[in-house]
């Protein structure tokens, strides 16, 4: 069972754990990163089970992850894995059998830290993932250390938090899941949510209409300053692939959301049961959302 | 349906001002020939004026509206009754064929204009607060004073509404010059308080807010203003607080809107102020955007710096609809010449 925790409470552990001269090199992304940025000031407990941190930048990315993952399992804390990786993993595993770094700190099963590593560039071809990976040889094997492109963007003037890491802003994070989602693809997640399969292009869209709910309740004109917070974001780190990366950006995949029911049933189902369950919406709540937002980025 | 409009044709021979007429739908010989003494009143008092009356789907024939101009010319001054033309169209495009060839090209596609826009339902006869509201308009903007016919127009009320209207002001408050032009020259407590409620007893338009997390009327009406509608203004306590910012309010309850045009009017653009906006009508429906209309031929609206704001008079009656009467006295005592003489009664 995944348990309710603040997300300063998790970001506290992940802080104290992770060697200083480290820290500056982690973003946090992912639902922590939007519970932190969006739900703190509430004092509102999230349901999260899984912890990314992205090491950047990409030249260091390497080393810190190596650092990082040494000293949490010097610590402790354990890997987590599935059958499909092999954990510990050799210098005889196939790159396809090294599991990622999901460790899980002592005396909880409750959440895990996982290492992602910040991409060299954030120019894929539009609705590719833009996945990479690289050998992370540590004392405790060999895993693998993923970048995913678009998630570089993740590293646009993130959040420097309290507790000296570094997290991503909610924008970034919506765009980075734009571009990977300009149509819903059929491509189902790894594991179930919530009990049901779930298309991925459906839980990330979600939880882009979940990241625009949460600020325009802070901000009622927060989304109208996401698309000049992306152009500046795209010209600063893609400046060769501007144009095509803010046309891909445009709501497309947003439009795709709103003419299907059932796709959009799916992604409510997200984010009720993920980074809105403390405050579920409706499916006319979830909707006027979508369409604010869509209204905002047009 | 019928809505009236002056048109200055400079360019034309003569240069001659018209008072055009737009009827559409017109069945009975009573109405026809009310609106022809209309239009011979409101040729009374100029000679360089003309007027023009079309009519749109009405159903007399050429020779049955042949017949009435005859008469009606048989009964009036010669020097009027040439000067009315009647005109039976299908389309405003007609009137290229139908009007004299000396009017100039230019003028001519604008009067096309002008006459599409009076089709498109925009404004309709007008009531005896619609004409005080002239009235009140031109005194505290300090205009000049106006006769019946100009009042009329200027208001869309037919001549025996100007003078039904004339009769509800104190006549202490009412002058006529030498000329027979009329002004006020001031408005009791009372006068105040029953145009205001005169004003407000016209049919709104109710949206409220679906979404649980409703936007303010701020963000609402700078929504507004990127449709850069001409005919949709703000109104309510932000118009009044643009032309008076030391109005006794913080914020505006709801969005007022200020439609030019009738309740007919299409308002599907309310939910491109907002996605979660929904009409409800309901007495029990708190409105988060309120929708007013005003169908007088010109809309009095105020563009300054972008953004289109309802007549200061509007706005007073949308306080006066939000019951915001301690609103209501702050900004008349701002804007009426020597202020509001007493408290208005609660």
């Amino acid at each position: 069972m995944e348990q309710a925790l603040t997300p300063q409470d998790v970001l506290q552990q992940v802080a104290q754990a992770i060697p200083e001269d480290v820290r500056g090199d982690i973003i946090i992304v992912g639902s922590l990163a939007a519970g932190y940025q969006l739900l703190r000031h509430r004092g509102q407990a999230m349901r999260t089970k899984d912890v990314d941190g992205m090491l950047a930048p990409h030249a260091r990315a390497m080393v810190s992850a190596t650092r990082v993952t040494d000293r949490l399992l010097g610590e402790g804390w354990r890997p987590q894995t599935t059958p499909a990786y092999d954990l510990p993993g050799t210098a005889n595993t196939r790159d396809e059998r090294l599991a990622v770094v999901r460790l899980q700190p002592p005396g909880t099963h409750e959440w895990f830290l996982e290492l992602l590593g910040a991409p060299p560039d954030v120019t894929p071809e539009p609705n590719t993932s833009g996945r990479s990976s690289r050998r992370l040889e540590t004392s405790g094997g060999h895993f693998a250390l993923p970048s995913f492109a678009y998630l570089g963007l993740a590293q646009f003037q993130p959040t420097l938090s309290e507790f000296g890491i570094r997290i991503a802003l909610p924008e970034m994070m919506a765009l980075a899941n734009l571009l990977h989602h300009p149509a819903i693809g059929g491509t189902l997640m790894g594991q179930p949510f919530a009990n049901r399969q779930i298309k991925r292009a459906n839980k990330d869209l979600g939880r882009v209409v979940a990241l625009a709910y949460l600020a325009d309740q802070q901000d009622e004109d927060a989304l109208e300053r996401w698309q000049p917070r992306w152009h500046e974001a795209l010209n600063d780190m893609a400046s060769d692939h501007t144009q095509r990366l803010a046309a891909a950006a445009a709501p497309a995949g947003l439009h795709a959301l709103l003419a299907s029911a059932p796709d959009m049933e799916q992604a409510l189902h997200t984010v009720n049961f993920g980074l809105l369950s403390a405050t579920p919406l409706s499916s006319s709540q979830f909707v006027i959302a979508l369409r604010r937002l869509v209204q905002a980025l047009t | 349906m019928s809505s009236s409009f002056q048109w200055d044709c400079p360019q034309t021979e003569g240069g001659a001002r018209m008072t055009v007429q737009v009827t559409v739908g017109m069945r009975t010989a009573r109405d026809l020939r009310s609106m022809l003494l209309d239009a011979a009143y409101a040729l009374t008092d100029s000679k360089q004026k003309t007027f023009l009356c079309l009519l749109f789907k009405s159903r007399f024939s050429s020779r049955r509206l042949r017949q009435e101009m005859a008469q009606f010319q048989a009964v009036v001054r010669e020097d009027v009754g040439q000067r009315v033309h009647l005109l039976a169209l299908e389309s405003p495009s007609d009137l290229r064929h139908a009007l004299p060839p000396s009017l100039h090209a230019l003028e001519l596609d604008e009067l096309q204009i002008r006459v599409a826009e009076a089709l498109s339902d925009k404004p309709k006869t007008s009531s005896r607060e619609a004409v005080v509201g002239v009235l009140l308009h031109r005194w505290i903007n300090q205009l000049a004073p106006v006769k019946v016919p100009e009042l009329a127009a200027l208001s869309g009320a037919s001549t025996p509404t100007v003078y039904a209207a004339l009769t509800t002001i104190d006549p202490a408050y009412l002058q006529r010059d030498e000329d027979r032009r009329l002004s006020l020259t001031g408005f009791s407590a009372n006068a105040w308080q029953r145009w205001l409620s005169l004003s407000t007893d016209s049919p709104t338009a109710k949206f409220t807010d679906r979404s649980g997390s409703p936007r303010s009327p701020d963000k609402l009406a700078r929504q507004l203003v990127k449709l850069g509608r001409q005919d949709v203004a703000i109104g309510g306590v932000l118009g009044a607080k643009h032309y008076f910012p030391g109005l006794d309010i913080t914020a505006a309850p709801y969005l007022d809107v200020v439609v030019h045009g009738t309740q007919h009017t299409d308002l599907s653009f309310i939910e491109q102020l907002d996605p979660g906006l929904v009409r409800d009508d309901a007495t029990t429906a708190h409105g988060h955007v309120i929708v007013h209309f005003v169908n007088r031929p010109h809309s009095l609206f105020e563009m300054t710096e972008g953004i289109m704001w309802a007549n200061v008079l509007d706005c007073l009656v949308n306080l006066w609809d939000a019951d915001l009467t301690h609103q209501v006295e702050h900004l008349i005592n701002h804007i009426a010449p020597g202020g509001l003489p007493a408290p208005l009664g609660y």
